[in-house]
């Protein structure tokens, strides 16, 4: 795999990267398939996908971060991914503080889920190291009661022929508020690779806040990346649509909140999507923070 | 005067002896003696060494464009050929008349102007206002002057939307400005054609701090046009330019700015308007030329119901950074914004977007929509894309898309199959993908705009 890297600052976060990410490593091994289950304290740092293995990897994230503050180092892991290796990954959150980077090989996919809940901060990186790597990732969020989120989103296209999607949805009600930083980088070695990047951001109640900077960086004129956010309220129109059909404006709220979140949840296994929606429903009557 | 070099056509520079410059450098001694030149009110100079002291304190911007090579103690900050301003062309010097002529401002002025002002390294030499907007009230005239006559208007505005401790450049431009335009729209006047400045450095390795500040009262209505271009040195400019625009209720301002400094200029400026209720701020930004632009035309949505659109187009070329962009601030209810953002980088060139809309708690059924486009025309060249959104109200829409790309191909091969050269198909393309920007302008600038994009892409093989 040959590796180019482009900025200062990307070589900076390379030599510190190792020592970030402190802890046992599980490997897969060449062709295999594995399937592992992960809490928060299990003390991994390091989890390697060999060439040609896959991986589902679910992560429900405890509530030891609870309280975390800037000072508590994050719960970090780091994923390597050989050539043609493949990853899913599903990480349901609550208030913690975490970092995950994922350094894809040649050929090598990664499709990652996480969803959130309770506020906390994420930093997720990911390096699209080798060619034809792709990097899928989507990002649900729900806060209420002041709850506040952090989200620092990076990716790096490093190789040719590369891709990368990001989508992020979230919903605010009752204070809460939501920082959502993204950044994607096409560097001059990654010629045909592309980029798209959406985010969507309803807001249910007065006092919440939510600022996002979706950030890109194109070195590359044979790549192409665009990107979308919009914030805005629940959509009146289906609001309205749902209630002519006799539904309570409550529960036509939290049908509303379902069809906003379904294209994230549809990618989560049944298990950890039944959760998903236990949660939005439990949450969709926290309007006004009670 | 020399030929103009390369494509740049007003690269040229005359032999106008200066009638009075300052020192090079800067240090309290240059502040006062610009202050003493004009014969300033006190509450001025005290501005001006207020504003000295946060730009000797306050560090570079962190991020954006490298601005470590500006030689701050080697640029002269006052410069003037003429110690008279006047209203008659003919009272201009020579060799100053000959270089606007050459940049064809009189030939503007008598063709689609309400009103013309030049300005000359520090000082505006000239300016004119039609009879009939005179009658009508409308104050047209440059900075200094207008601190002389309308002294209790400019006191009550200087620094208010863009104070000295703002940014570095804010501070330095507060500190040794000079020239600029002062511009009054009373009540319910619409000044129907344009009214336009146009800036020019000839001073090898000056800087330019003109200070503009535009003042339309309620319902009424102004098109404020911009031009600059400089010579071509070995040695670098700056130009650091503060512009305050008040739009009172229910009025309408027009600021459209077509940049073409040469290549050896730094053009750090900040631009501001605020919106009262009701009215409708818009501006045109073109950015041409230059080594290194920093600029985010702001607009503070401070009144129920105003608006704010920006519309701009940047070219980088080789050795160009463009880091340009908008910001609007929406801080009353039904206030709309709209931001459309093109650039196109070739040969090296660095283009960025930089944005924020801010919805505030009090601004209640605002909508915002950003748009920009990045076209990167080689492999060498960079397009960023840096926007940010901060919504504090639920009852707002705001919007944000972004995309860069190269020419599609598929277009450049239809056109080509109309029988156009590549070279011209590539010019089409691009001039397609500015036309939001251009069909806004004046059919005079339009024109210039599109056979200045020509040029830039003259020789290009894609």
């Amino acid at each position: 795999m040959k590796e180019k890297l482009v900025t200062g600052r990307q070589k900076q976060m390379r030599k510190t990267a190792p020592s970030q990410y402190p802890g046992k490593t599980i490997t897969v091994k060449a062709g295999t398939k594995a399937a592992v289950s992960l809490a928060e304290k299990n003390g991994i740092g390091k989890i390697i996908i060999r060439e040609n293995a896959s991986a589902e990897i679910t992560e429900v994230a405890s509530t030891e971060g609870r309280g975390a503050t800037s000072d508590t180092p994050p719960n970090a892991i780091h994923f390597e991914l050989g050539k043609n290796a493949r990853l899913e990954y599903w990480r349901m959150g609550t208030e913690s503080k975490a970092r995950r980077l994922f350094v894809i090989g040649e050929g090598a996919a990664a499709f990652t889920t996480v969803a959130s809940f309770n506020g906390g901060a994420l930093e997720l990186e990911a390096r699209l190291a080798g060619k034809k790597a792709k990097m899928a990732h989507r990002s649900a969020f729900f806060g209420k009661n002041g709850e506040q989120f952090s989200f620092t989103t990076k990716v790096f296209h490093e190789a040719e022929n590369t891709e990368s999607s990001l989508l992020t949805k979230g919903a605010l009600g009752g204070k809460a508020t939501a920082s959502n930083e993204s950044e994607v980088r096409i560097s001059k070695n990654a010629g045909g690779s592309s980029s798209a990047l959406r985010e969507k951001d309803i807001q249910l109640d007065e006092g919440v806040a939510s600022t996002s900077t979706p950030a890109m960086f194109i070195e590359n004129s044979t790549s192409s990346a665009t990107h979308g956010a919009t914030v805005s309220k629940i959509a009146e129109e289906s609001l309205f649509y749902i209630r002519t059909r006799g539904v309570g404006l409550e529960e036509a709220e939290r049908l509303v909140l379902e069809g906003f979140f379904a294209e994230i949840a549809d990618s989560m296994p049944e298990g950890l999507r039944k959760e998903f929606w236990e949660k939005i429903g439990g949450m969709a009557g926290v309007k006004n923070g009670c | 005067m020399k030929a103009p070099v390369g494509k740049y056509r007003y690269g040229f520079h005359d032999t106008q002896p200066q009638a009075f410059g300052t020192k090079r450098g800067l240090d309290e001694s240059t502040v006062i003696e610009i202050s003493k030149i004009k014969g300033e009110p006190k509450w001025m100079l005290k501005k001006r060494l207020e504003a000295l002291a946060i730009f000797q304190k306050r560090p570079f911007p962190k991020w954006g464009p490298d601005l470590s090579e500006i030689d701050f103690q080697g640029l002269q900050y006052y410069s003037s050929p003429s110690a008279e301003k006047t209203g008659s062309w003919d009272e201009v010097p020579q060799k100053v008349k000959e270089t606007f002529e050459r940049l064809g401002i009189p030939e503007a002025e008598r063709k689609f102007l309400a009103g013309v002002g030049v300005q000359y390294d520090s000082e505006m030499l000239y300016h004119s206002l039609q009879k009939d907007l005179e009658k009508k009230g409308v104050i047209f005239t440059d900075m200094d002057t207008g601190l002389k006559k309308y002294g209790g208007i400019v006191r009550k505005h200087f620094g208010t939307l863009v104070p000295a401790s703002d940014n570095k450049f804010a501070a330095l431009n507060t500190a040794v400005w000079s020239g600029g335009t002062f511009m009054y729209v009373p009540k319910s006047v619409r000044v129907e054609v344009p009214l336009q400045a146009y800036f020019r450095i000839n001073t090898k390795a000056m800087g330019q701090f003109e200070r503009t500040l535009i003042i339309a009262d309620e319902g009424s209505d102004v098109h404020y046009v911009e031009g600059c271009s400089a010579p071509i040195y070995s040695k670098d400019s700056l130009h650091a330019a503060v512009v305050e625009i008040f739009a009172m209720q229910g009025s309408r301002v027009q600021y459209t700015t077509i940049q073409n400094w040469s290549e050896n200029v730094y053009n750090l400026v900040t631009k501001r308007a605020k919106a009262e209720k009701g009215a409708t701020v818009f501006w045109l930004d073109g950015n041409i030329g230059s080594k290194t632009t920093i600029k985010y035309p702001c607009i503070i949505l401070a009144g129920e119901g105003a608006r704010g659109e920006v519309v701009s187009v940047s070219f980088a070329g080789s050795n160009q950074n463009q880091d340009t962009g908008a910001k609007m601030i929406h801080l009353a209810p039904n206030t709309s914004s709209m931001v459309s953002a093109r650039s196109i980088s070739k040969s090296g060139g660095i283009a960025s977007y930089r944005g924020l809309v801010h919805v505030s708690k009090k601004a209640k059924g605002a909508k915002a929509r950003v748009e920009c486009h990045g076209l990167i025309m080689d492999k060498r060249s960079v397009s960023n894309t840096i926007p940010k959104i901060k919504s504090e109200n639920k009852e707002t829409e705001v919007s944000h898309e972004a995309s860069v790309s190269k020419l599609d191909e598929e277009k450049l091969f239809y056109l080509q199959t109309r029988g156009l050269a590549t070279q011209r198909a590539r010019q089409l393309m691009v001039q397609g993908f500015v036309e939001p920007f251009v069909k806004q302008l004046p059919m005079e600038y339009a024109v210039e705009l599109n056979r200045l994009i020509d040029l830039e892409l003259e020789g290009e093989v894609g």
